[in-house]
């Protein structure tokens, strides 16, 4: 192998195109969402237990601490859904192209901000 | 089967319990929506049908082999020894297992 190879490990200076920003942030979103299972099987538990379970888990996702992670679990998973439908169409061979995937790409982004948005407006009224 | 031949049938749990999740996800959204505004009772009573008390067991399920599969590949990628990466997949086996056996002890009570 070439132990002259170049190396470039500084971040900053790495100019991720937006198809990987995509392809990153999935994975992290992937990752936060495994995190939050145990917290989403514990409020679904409590929520089917009895009616004082389910008005707890209701008081539970008003605290602020919990209503902010909340909306990084909700986050994650908007953003998770829509790139995963992308990765699911480049499976059929849809939007390969790099111009196509580099459009998706930035949908899957500007689509997720405006449910995000959504979200956001539904929880705080 | 060996752990270097499990590739393809990572690939195929992946995708086909994405595409169950996601389906899942949408149909989710609208019976709570029809239900609104949602209080113990309907519920309770959405959730014990049980054509939809079986299927969300299965949900959670896909969610817990799609979590496996996920997390299987970012460890390959990150953990720098064979070691670390055999130990988190151990832990991370023995999580995604209670978490399923939690599942049927929430939803059984609702299936009978």
């Amino acid at each position: 192998m070439n132990k002259q190879r170049p190396k470039y490990l500084n971040l900053f200076q790495i100019r991720l195109p937006v198809t990987g920003v995509v392809s990153i942030m999935h994975r992290l979103s992937g990752v936060l969402l495994v995190l939050a299972i145990p917290f989403l099987l514990y409020v679904l538990q409590l929520s089917l237990s009895h009616p004082s379970g389910f008005a707890h888990a209701r008081y539970l996702l008003n605290q602020p601490v919990t209503m902010a992670l909340a909306l990084i679990v909700a986050l994650s998973l908007v953003h998770h859904f829509l790139a995963g439908m992308r990765f699911l169409l480049f499976d059929l061979d849809i939007g390969v192209s790099r111009q196509v995937s580099r459009t998706s790409a930035w949908l899957v982004l500007v689509i997720g901000l405006l449910l995000a948005a959504f979200i956001l407006n539904q929880v705080l009224l | 089967m060996s752990w270097r031949a499990g590739g393809v049938h990572m690939f195929v749990l992946q995708r086909v319990s994405a595409a169950y999740i996601a389906g899942f996800i949408l149909l989710l959204i609208i019976l709570v929506y029809q239900q609104h505004p949602l209080d113990y009772q309907n519920w309770r009573q959405l959730m014990s049908q049980s054509w939809i008390s079986i299927g969300f067991i299965l949900f959670w399920w896909m969610i817990l082999g799609h979590a496996w599969v996920g997390m299987r590949d970012v460890f390959m990628d990150y953990l720098p020894s064979a070691g670390l990466r055999f130990s988190a997949l151990t832990v991370l086996a023995l999580c995604l297992l209670a978490a399923a056996i939690w599942v049927l002890r929430i939803m059984l009570p609702l299936v009978f």
